[in-house]
């Protein structure tokens, strides 16, 4: 994709048809939209894993042999005792999960959010560099609008003239 | 004349429908090639995680609905495993793609020489009955 980015930007704008403009930013506006849908995917992440630091410190300060409903199914819960606030399961991913307690718990949801945040920051580049390309795009179509009305105006005045 | 143009014409045709079954399993292979990539990001990351952990670590492996436990070692060696097989099916798709490509090139080059066949034999056609 960047390599025709790139073929697009070596062709002096100009030199393109209204068409071709018209083309290059209809795909431009389409992967503009995509790429901030990914992002607002990203925010949403990212809620999630600060949510989970919240609820760790919480589970921290919780006392030993709370009474708590366990939920068995969707509508069963089953009464029982929080035995250890410290020990957590770790989703790591590709099915591997891992003991920990609440303070690793945590820092792996930090780690989460540095990766998240360094995704996120390539993202806003990218779309911002797509978003200037747009903006040049506007001005080369605009440049030929008013050429093409110069002409017609043009046109109109030789028109003119003739008939005097 | 009316019998060159028509094999010209079934022959282009013919050339066309393969064409459309190449692009489709191009399809196919690119979206094989997108899985693979987030398949070997996700096991990257377990890997990177695993070398986070001490030795004593408990580690568990979900296969169906049961945890079962596992040693670090065990894991580590597996993700690797993983990461390496990953690495292989993505070449395979690679060069496949890069296989079908050329394919895909052949047969455009072939219908367009076709088609100016095509051309040349109607406007020949057309200039004779114009004398």
């Amino acid at each position: 994709m960047s390599q025709q980015q790139e073929e697009q930007k070596a062709i002096p704008l100009d030199k393109l048809t209204p068409q071709q403009l018209l083309q290059i930013k209809k795909q431009i506006e389409e992967e503009v939209q995509s790429l901030s849908q990914s992002l607002s995917q990203f925010r949403i992440a990212n809620a999630k894993y600060e949510e989970s630091k919240v609820i760790l410190k919480r589970l921290d300060q919780t006392p030993k042999d709370n009474d708590l409903l366990v939920p068995i199914t969707a509508s069963l819960y089953v009464p029982g005792r929080l035995i250890n606030p410290q020990s957590i399961m770790i989703d790591y991913g590709t099915g591997y999960f891992v003991e920990r307690n609440t303070e690793q718990g945590s820092h792996f949801c930090d780690r989460k959010l540095q990766l998240l945040k360094e995704s996120q920051d390539k993202l806003s580049n990218i779309i911002n560099q797509k978003k200037q390309f747009m903006d040049k795009l506007n001005i080369e179509l605009q440049k030929r609008v008013l050429q093409v009305q110069q002409i017609q105006q043009q046109q109109q005045q030789q028109q003119q003239q003739k008939k005097q | 004349m009316a019998e060159q143009v028509q094999m010209l014409q079934s022959k282009i045709e013919e050339e066309s429908k393969l064409l459309q079954t190449l692009q489709r399993e191009m399809q196919k292979y690119v979206e094989g090639r997108q899985k693979l990539i987030e398949q070997s990001h996700e096991n990257e990351m377990v890997k990177k995680e695993l070398d986070l952990l001490e030795p004593e670590a408990k580690v568990y492996k979900l296969i169906a609905s049961v945890l079962v436990s596992q040693t670090l070692q065990e894991s580590k060696e597996n993700v690797s495993k993983r990461l390496d097989f990953i690495g292989k099916e993505f070449k395979k798709v690679e060069d496949l793609i890069k296989e079908n490509t050329n394919k895909q090139i052949a047969k455009k080059t072939s219908i367009q020489k076709m088609q100016e066949q095509l051309y040349q034999i109607v406007q020949a056609y057309q200039q004779s009955l114009n004398k």
